[in-house]
């Protein structure tokens, strides 16, 4: 994975030097040696991989050149938590939204409300992510004036100081409500229009675990047993329907850390994803191995979590 | 017991149409699907054709400027209004068309031929060579597709043609992957021992009775797929990875009218609804056709 995103982002062509350090660089030729000779850009391609991996295992992720040669790894701190944020509410609104609608289409099948829920979610997933935030930011910022169109939270609160470095958390934990509603309020549009995009196929995948469920012959008999049909609906027959939601929710993530790249793009939200496009346009190579390495290790640690999670859904996996 | 005429390869296919037309009368959604992929795929050929000919379909110039107001909504000279440069933007959307569409067909219809063959001959194959086939596919699971395709877009440099290759090199994966579990569904089955038993040759037994018979399956997927293929290339194009303006396409025209959402919100928004409206197309027809075939 490491070797792919390195020779891709290192074969783009062009002098990187001219891009980092502008166009007028070429009247200073010591200036573009100096820089060539810190990055080891004239050393062969496996020499800088060399270099690379060095680094990586030393914890340093190389210097952004797009972001005034600030190392990587802080900016990639600074900006994770903010995405995580992002990615977080999304998952938790969208997973609402489609077990909520999913539920409701399984009852009303082929009814008026299930075929009004499926043309709801199939116009949110055949809409890019730009589209949605696009249309969510005239409606609700700019026409009702009712959520911010920036930023992660008031530029004019004072940050909290970092403790477990998700700003969100850390206001909570220190009692700055004023911070955390703020980011609260900031927050809900990009995430709203990430969870539009994903929530329906959770209500499509849901639907049709649920009508299955709800025919097999345990259900038959849980209803024999006399229990109550709430009973049987929910602790029965939601709770294994669950479980192809759970397999998914771990793919949602992957469709919801890439949708940050234009979300946070439009409500100009410091997270990852702005950092993403910022490193394109500027040919920043670190910046572009880092975000994608990290956007790999995001997916890993979301397939382990569903992984896990699938033991508390499903009875007939344990542990041990 | 009835006698069941064996048809001719020839009916087979006029069934084959019968049956889709069926299909179109009784699904409303899926005709919707049906009309909408057709106007999308009509307008595509016709502005291509056109162009071949030097011939402008669209009302006005889309790359000229000051061919009406500057950023005048919606009107019934300019239905979808102009933006800061005066430019028509539903001329700009309909010389899209063909780019947008185009690479939707060439790349899945990539990743079918592709994906079939790999997949099918690793599955039948088997051993090591299944083994290495599908860790392969592995390394592309790792990642999601926008962003693979951006790391290897950024490779090759801007450029539709490059976001095509971009895209190709990340989507047959799936398709091998479907393609092997189809195949391992029915490589059992009697008449592919029956086939052996001919002494029919590997790759005969392929093509001839193992392919025609996982196409259905794959072909579903691929209608539904084709949305999602331009779902990701319009968010490429965004990026500013595809066309270099003026060139019109649908993801650069939202992003670079995006600091007008404020002044002329009809600026971005147009070419969103036709992204979404495509995708619709397709995803509509798609999942009529997976209904209509049983395909799970």
């Amino acid at each position: 994975m490491l070797t792919i995103t390195f020779i891709l982002s290192h074969s783009i062509g062009g002098n990187p030097v001219y891009a980092w350090l502008g166009r007028s660089a070429g009247q200073h030729p010591q200036l573009i040696a100096q820089v060539t000779k810190l990055y080891h850009l004239d050393d062969p391609l496996w020499v800088q991989y060399y270099y690379y991996l060095v680094n990586l295992l030393q914890g340093n992720l190389g210097y952004s050149p797009s972001r005034g040669f600030q190392p990587v790894a802080s900016v990639i701190a600074q900006a994770l938590p903010n995405t995580l944020q992002i990615a977080f509410f999304a998952l938790v609104i969208s997973l609402v939204l489609g077990i909520v609608l999913g539920v409701i289409s399984s009852l009303y099948r082929n009814k008026l409300e299930d075929k009004g829920i499926r043309a709801f979610y199939l116009a949110g997933i055949s809409s890019p992510a730009f589209f949605i935030a696009i249309i969510l930011l005239i409606v609700f910022s700019l026409e009702l004036h009712l959520l911010p169109s920036g930023l992660s939270a008031d530029a004019s609160l004072p940050s909290p100081s970092t403790i477990t470095y998700i700003p969100m958390l850390d206001s909570l934990i220190e009692g700055n409500f004023a911070y955390f509603s703020s980011s609260l309020y900031h927050v809900i549009l990009p995430a709203l229009a990430l969870a539009l995009t994903t929530f329906g196929v959770v209500v499509r995948v849901l639907r049709s675990s649920m009508i299955e469920v709800m025919h097999a012959n345990y259900i038959r008999t849980a209803r024999a047993k006399g229990l109550d049909e709430r009973t049987v609906f929910f602790t029965h027959g939601l709770r294994n329907a669950m479980i192809p939601v759970v397999t998914l929710s771990s793919l949602m993530v992957t469709w919801l850390i890439t949708g940050t790249i234009f979300v946070e793009n439009i409500f100009s939200y410091p997270g990852i994803g702005q950092y993403v496009f910022t490193a394109l346009t500027a040919q920043d190579y670190p910046g572009i191995l880092a975000t994608t390495l990290v956007f790999a290790v995001i997916i890993v640690l979301a397939n382990l979590a569903a992984d896990i999670l699938y033991v508390f859904f499903d009875p007939q996996i344990r542990l041990g | 017991m009835p006698v069941v005429p064996l048809g001719r390869p020839r009916d087979k296919r006029a069934k084959a149409v019968r049956s889709a037309i069926g299909l179109l009368r009784e699904n409303k959604t899926a005709l919707a699907g049906a009309v909408i992929v057709a106007v999308f795929a009509l307008t595509a050929v016709a502005v291509y054709v056109a162009s071949l000919f030097g011939i402008t379909l669209t009302p006005y110039n889309p790359i000229q400027q000051d061919v009406g107001p500057l950023l005048a909504p919606p009107s019934l000279a300019h239905p979808f209004g102009t933006d800061l440069l005066g430019r028509d933007i539903f001329s700009r959307i309909i010389a899209a068309t063909p780019n947008d569409f185009a690479i939707g067909l060439v790349v899945i219809g990539f990743s079918l031929v592709v994906g079939t063959l790999v997949g099918s001959y690793a599955a039948f194959r088997g051993g090591l060579l299944d083994e290495a086939l599908m860790r392969v596919t592995d390394i592309f699971f790792a990642l999601p597709a926008l962003v693979l395709a951006m790391a290897i877009g950024v490779a090759l440099g801007r450029g539709i043609g490059n976001m095509t290759i971009a895209l190709m090199i990340v989507w047959w994966p799936p398709y091998a992957r479907l393609a092997r579990g189809e195949t391992l569904k029915i490589s059992h089955q009697n008449f592919i021992d029956a086939a052996r038993l001919f002494h029919l040759s590997r790759l005969r037994i392929l093509l001839k009775h193992v392919i025609p018979n996982i196409t259905t399956t794959l072909l579903v997927y691929a209608t539904l797929d084709v949305g999602t293929v331009i779902v990701v290339y319009s968010g490429l194009s965004y990026l500013g990875l595809a066309v270099t303006p003026p060139a019109p396409d649908w993801g650069e025209m939202v992003s670079s009218y995006q600091a007008y959402t404020i002044s002329a919100p009809w600026l971005p928004l147009f070419p969103g609804v036709i992204i979404a409206l495509g995708v619709i197309g397709f995803s509509l027809l798609g999942d009529g056709l997976r209904d209509a075939l049983e395909v799970s």
